[in-house]
């Protein structure tokens, strides 16, 4: 119920076959390319490993790998206390064939409260909003309205 | 660094504070109503006025609910300011995955073509052009280079160093 509100999901379909996204999604030398610069990674469900963003970065604790259409991890444990699956933000990778050859990538990003509520206390966000969080953002409005 | 990639989460009961699917329960009423008593929301919720109490307790410690009195009772009132910041935290998450997926989508198809031009000696197909990148350079997704509001904010990598790679979570 409440949960819901504190996940995001995006896809995109992508024109190459299901292998080959996998092996984008997975393989450590290609994390690289389009996510965290330095990747110590098995990936090998219940694996331990590290991404590093520049002067950020964190444990990664591998949650489930179906080649070639899921693979999970946990991150962002928000209190510094070692990784367990529950205790932190769960990223999840679905992998489904469409079409000729072309792949639906999907990404879900669940148990988000900790990122969300520690950046509210940052400064600088951008104006836009997601329209993906209708629902939210509908509550907002009504905790708006009243005061208004 | 053992670090997590969030630094900045406080330790001040924030997170306990709306881990508890109860204490969320409680919050998310008192959004919809705009305004809601301790008896009232007993009425709410399927555990008791002492248990509302306490968790109206936690979630006016760490700020996401404010009281006022009103004669003998006691209203409670969402941060509004606060429960903003964290719906655009969120949205900002959302746009970071917009972008690793673009950066995905572009490997992966360069990949597959590459892939296609080796095995049957055809005629490769000349790179996508991705609309939404303009011209991007595709030889390698760099990400990080033009992205959302906010991103700017933080120095740039090294040069040779995180090329591709993003900004953290």
């Amino acid at each position: 119920m409440t949960t819901t509100r504190y996940r995001i999901e995006r896809d995109i379909l992508i024109e190459a076959p299901v292998d080959v996204v996998w092996r984008t999604v997975t393989e450590p030398s290609q994390i690289t390319q389009w996510f965290a610069a330095e990747v110590d990674l098995v990936v090998e469900p219940g694996a331990r490993g590290h991404l590093g963003f520049g002067d950020q970065g964190g444990p990664v604790l591998v949650e489930a790998v179906e080649p070639p259409t899921r693979f999970s991890f946990w991150w962002n444990q928000p209190t510094g206390a070692e990784l367990e699956p529950g205790n932190a933000v769960l990223v999840e990778f679905t992998l489904t064939a469409e079409g000729a050859g072309h792949t639906r990538l999907r990404v879900t990003e669940s148990n988000l409260e900790p990122l969300a509520w520690a950046s509210a206390d940052k400064e600088h966000y951008a104006e836009e909003h997601n329209e993906g969080w209708g629902h939210f953002l509908g509550r907002l409005a009504q905790l708006h309205g009243p005061r208004a | 660094m053992g670090e997590p990639a969030v630094t900045t989460v406080p330790d001040d009961g924030l997170w306990s504070a709306i881990a508890d699917p109860s204490r969320r329960r409680v919050l998310d009423l008192i959004v919809e109503r705009g305004e809601a008593s301790a008896s009232w929301l007993a009425g709410e919720v399927p555990f008791t006025r002492q248990a509302v109490a306490k968790h109206l307790a936690v979630l006016e410690e760490a700020g996401l609910v404010a009281r006022r009195k009103q004669g003998r009772e006691v209203l409670y009132q969402a941060d509004a300011a606060r429960l903003g910041q964290a719906t655009q935290a969120l949205a900002d998450v959302a746009r970071r995955w917009d972008r690793r997926l673009a950066a995905i989508k572009r490997l992966a198809e360069a990949a597959h073509a590459a892939a296609v031009a080796q095995a049957g000696g055809a005629q490769p197909a000349p790179p996508m052009p991705d609309p939404a990148e303009g011209s991007a350079n595709h030889d390698h997704a760099n990400p990080t280079d033009r992205l959302a509001p906010g991103m700017g904010q933080r120095p740039p990598a090294p040069p040779g160093e995180g090329e591709g790679a993003d900004e953290g979570p």
